[in-house]
């Protein structure tokens, strides 16, 4: 039986202390060890920022790749690999700003590969900018008089984009995150973890003591994931936390459908059209055509 | 030898292209040498297109000068192509389109093409094949080859379609020998005993090479001209267990291919300038990782969206220099579509072997340009496979340290270490950009950052060592040549027939085709121009970018010769330059156009 720390690779986490990704960390292994993973089996992939040095910190096969870039790079994985288990670990900015444009591609297609956003609603690597997900009026270095963007929604976005699991969780609460990451991974699939990891350093708003007693596990309100539309009202509305501040944070899995993925479609098609044992025959089929 | 050229000119969506692929054919099938060049508008219907069929009884190295026979389907190919018709050349044409004006010399064949498939064949769409029945009477075509073409392409639409086709050939050779008096000297020998040959346009040759050379995995992200070399691969990938995947864009497809790359597969991704631009960060990351991948850039006129359908050698900068930082790679450039085929084979060996990125340059026309060549017989190639460690091959451990596999481990000679494969527990490892000690820790220290960089670098000198040599094609019979010619690409190829009619002019030619543009063998360049009075670099780009690079990696001064309007050099260009370099002795350096050989600013013929 292999144990969190089995997960863990003798490289120090360089972050501050105090920051919500020590928790996602601590969860990840954990879900690991619940799920008896193989750590050679696992293929841990990041883009740029202080939350995507995590693949780093864990001993399993990682790609720590460029500023928005991971979706990509763990497609590839996946299909070179369907056998694998594919995991990016990233952060707001990364999926959401510069690297936006592959999120759609990834959840449409329904790729099996499990994202876990480390959402600290703030650009911490380089050091105090607003991120896509900031809330209005945050203060930042490029924002001195407070940032008039509005901000995304995550959870939404994933969901329109067609995303066949979406959650959120929250770095307070390890069990939560545990257990919502176990279920991503298990999960057939595009799977979506949004978890609220606060930046102690430079958001000085969304903070722990923030979020504290400000969550609520939506599926523990009633909610039914199995409904996209029941998926899209908490997200959108009856919790709306992002315009109205008093409303409480939902937590939880908040759609999940089972749908075939990419890859089992692509191994059918392989199945049907593939076997091809002499590569002569491709050459050979160059010459001039004889009937 | 015995040599003809074959222009058919006509409307986008007439069956030009078509017409000019069953010659083609044709002529393999009856023992022919043939190269084929087909253009054709940016429109799915309509505008100006044409193909260009040259055979000949010696291997063809380009489509030629001009053309020998002019078949013009309606009257905008004939306004495209008249101030080419001169003394001696045939024009076939439909008559019932247009009347064509007074060319002296010119024999003209007036055909009612237009009438003979509305009105005859009741089906307009065989007016290609009339015409092609006309040229087959006309020149004495071997007639069998093109029915058994026919029959291959349609037999898929049906016996009916087949019967069509045949008629309308056999009503226009029939017409060619009733109603047209043969005034012209150019015949098609008898056919003879078919050669062991393939025909391949360009971007199919890489298509098949890549599968060839064992990929696995293509990225896709429709670009012209490079998106048929996609259109290609699909089939062959699938029927060999490998998988397209059409991404959301360039950058994706890059990420896609070191994905797969990184998980134990060898990839590639195709693209053209505006693509490789988006690329550019995955670029130097894949040097910085060492991940293997092949990224074809099928060169179009630049910058920006430039011309898209148009020949130009203008990306040789970006993809010798461009990225942020300093890496390795490695940059080949095919001379024809035979080499197409085996010059993305050694991109793929370079960059397993080496673990760099390996660039493939080819161009708009050479994507389109279809060859007949020797047959590849694929157990005479080598393929090199990937170096993936095995803890079985390593019972001391050298690469294993502290329980962590050493995925950038500094004691190899070479600068190379064994890959470590998702799956295997004994190599489990990070990748990162980030420079690293041998573990793949991140580290800034001085002394870390000094030696892996010397270990990156020290794999390009071991490429220059055992690899460079063989992509340097000399042709250098002269001790002391009264020019030497260096030359990459396309421009390559039409040189070979420069060189071959200066020298039967008595001129004292060599030259040199580099196929290998980075790292470059300095001394090999060197070596070759110590044998030359004078060396010159005709290339297709404004500011000489071969001649640049020549001036950056070896002694070598060459003069420039630019030509940059989107067409490929012909050879009666190169043959031009290498006599008006002879009239001006004390020309030993610098750039030159053709406003200096001809006094004016444009030159081409299309
Ligand atoms: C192409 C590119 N642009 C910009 C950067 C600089 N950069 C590094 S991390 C980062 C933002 C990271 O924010 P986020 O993804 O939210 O991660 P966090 O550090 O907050 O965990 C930026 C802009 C980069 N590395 N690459
Ligand atoms: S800057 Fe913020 S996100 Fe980055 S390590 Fe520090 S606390 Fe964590």
């Amino acid at each position: 039986m292999l144990k969190p720390a089995d997960y863990r690779s003798d490289v120090e986490p360089t972050w501050c202390a105090g920051c919500g990704d020590f928790g996602v960390l601590a969860a990840i292994t954990r879900a690991f060890a619940e799920l008896g993973l193989e750590p050679h089996r696992v293929v841990s992939v990041s883009g740029i920022g202080c939350s995507s040095r995590l693949p780093l910190f864990l001993k399993n096969y990682s790609i720590h790749t460029l500023h928005g870039r991971a979706i990509p790079v763990a497609i590839g994985v996946k299909l070179a690999r369907p056998d694998l288990t594919v995991i990016v670990e990233t952060g707001d900015g990364d999926l959401f700003s510069i690297g936006a444009g592959h999120n759609p591609h990834a959840a449409r297609r329904n790729v099996d590969i499990t994202v876990l956003c480390m959402d600290n609603q703030v650009y911490g690597l380089t050091k105090n900018q607003v991120s896509p997900t900031s809330r209005e009026w945050l203060y930042g270095s490029l924002t001195p008089y407070g940032s008039i963007d509005r901000p995304l929604n995550p959870i939404a976005t994933m969901l329109a984009f067609g995303a066949t699991f979406v959650a959120q969780t929250y770095a307070g609460n390890l069990q939560h995150m545990t257990y919502v990451i176990k279920e991503a991974i298990k999960h057939r699939g595009f799977s979506f973890v949004n978890i609220i990891s606060p930046c102690p350093t430079f958001n000085r708003v969304d903070t722990f003591q923030y979020y504290k007693g400000k969550v609520k596990d939506i599926n523990q309100l009633g909610h039914d994931p199995s409904s996209y539309e029941a998926a899209l009202r908490v997200a959108f509305h009856d919790l709306d936390h992002y315009y109205d501040p008093e409303a409480p944070v939902p937590i939880g899995i908040f759609y999940r459908v089972q749908m075939e993925t990419y890859e089992e479609r692509m191994a059918k098609v392989k199945a049907r059209y593939g076997g091809l044992e002499d590569l002569q025959e491709i050459i050979d089929a160059c010459k001039p055509k004889r009937v | 030898m015995w040599d003809l050229t074959v222009k058919i000119g006509g409307e986008g969506g007439e069956g030009v292209i078509s017409a000019g692929d069953f010659l083609t054919e044709a002529c393999a099938r009856a023992g022919y040498w043939v190269v084929n060049f087909k253009s054709f508008p940016a429109e799915i219907k309509g505008g100006y297109a044409q193909s260009v069929v040259r055979v000949s009884d010696e291997r063809l190295f380009s489509t030629g000068d001009s053309f020998d026979v002019l078949c013009c389907f309606n009257g905008e190919a004939y306004e495209f192509n008249k101030k080419h018709l001169v003394g001696g050349t045939v024009m076939v044409y439909d008559s019932s389109d247009f009347e064509p004006e007074d060319h002296d010399g010119v024999i003209m064949y007036p055909v009612p093409l237009s009438y003979l498939a509305r009105d005859v064949m009741k089906a307009y769409i065989t007016k290609n094949v009339i015409a092609l029945g006309v040229l087959c009477g006309l020149l004495d075509v071997p007639v069998e080859p093109i029915k058994e073409s026919i029959k291959a392409k349609f037999g898929r639409k049906g016996s009916q379609v087949v019967d069509m086709n045949l008629r309308a050939l056999e009503l226009g050779l029939d017409f060619a020998k009733r109603e047209l008096t043969k005034r012209d000297p150019y015949r098609f020998p008898p056919a003879k005993e078919p050669m062991d040959v393939v025909i391949m346009e360009g971007n199919q040759a890489i298509a098949k090479g890549a599968v060839v050379a064992g990929c696995k995995f293509y990225a896709a992200y429709p670009i012209t001209p490079a998106t048929t070399v996609g259109n290609y691969i699909v089939e062959d990938l699938i029927r060999t267990g490998g998988w397209l995947y059409q991404a959301e864009d360039e950058i994706a497809s890059l990420g896609m291919a070191l994905g797969a790359s990184f998980a134990g597969v060898k990839a590639m991704t195709a693209t053209s300038g505006p693509g490789l631009s988006l690329m550019t960060e995955f670029l130097s990351y894949s040097g910085m990782t060492e991940l293997p991948v092949v990224i074809v850039d099928v060169q179009r006129v630049g910058p920006a969206t430039g011309m898209p359908t148009k020949h130009e050698q203008g990306d040789l900068y970006h993809a010798v220099f461009g990225g942020h930082g300093e890496f390795p790679r490695a940059v080949l450039a095919p001379i024809s579509v035979e080499d197409s085929f085996y010059m993305t084979i050694e991109a793929f060996n370079l960059a397993e072997k080496y673990q760099i990125p390996v660039i493939l340059l080819t161009d708009a026309s050479m994507s389109l340009r279809t060859e007949s060549f020797p047959s590849p017989r694929l157990k005479d190639i080598k393929i090199v496979d990937r170096w993936v460690y095995k803890a079985s091959e390593d019972p001391e451990g050298r690469f294993r340290r502290a329980g962590r596999f050493l995925r950038y481990a500094l004691f190899t000679s070479d600068g190379i270490t064994p890959m470590g494969t998702p799956g295997d527990p004994d190599a489990i490892h990070a990748v990162t950009g980030l420079e690293r000690q041998e573990n793949s820790d991140p580290r800034n220290r001085p002394d870390v950052r000094t030696w892996q960089m010397e270990k990156r670098f020290k794999k390009l000198e071991k490429l220059l060592r055992e690899d460079a040599e063989r992509f340097y094609e000399i042709d250098g019979p002269f001790d002391k040549a009264e020019l030497g010619l260096i030359t990459w690409g396309l421009t390559a190829s039409v040189t070979k027939e420069a060189v071959r009619r200066l020298r039967n002019r008595g001129v004292k030619v060599n030259a040199l085709y580099i196929k290998l543009l980075y790292p470059l063998r300095g001394d090999v360049v060197e070596r070759f121009a110590e044998r030359c009075e004078r060396v010159v670099v005709p290339e297709s780009n404004w500011s000489g970018q071969l001649a640049t690079l020549l001036r950056a990696f070896s002694h070598v001064r060459p003069i420039s010769y630019c030509v940059y309007r989107g067409e490929p050099f012909i050879p009666k260009e190169i043959e031009d330059l290498v006599v008006y370099l002879l009239e001006n002795p004390t020309l030993t350096e610098g750039r030159l156009t053709p406003s200096h050989l001809y006094g004016e600013k444009s030159y081409g013929l299309i």
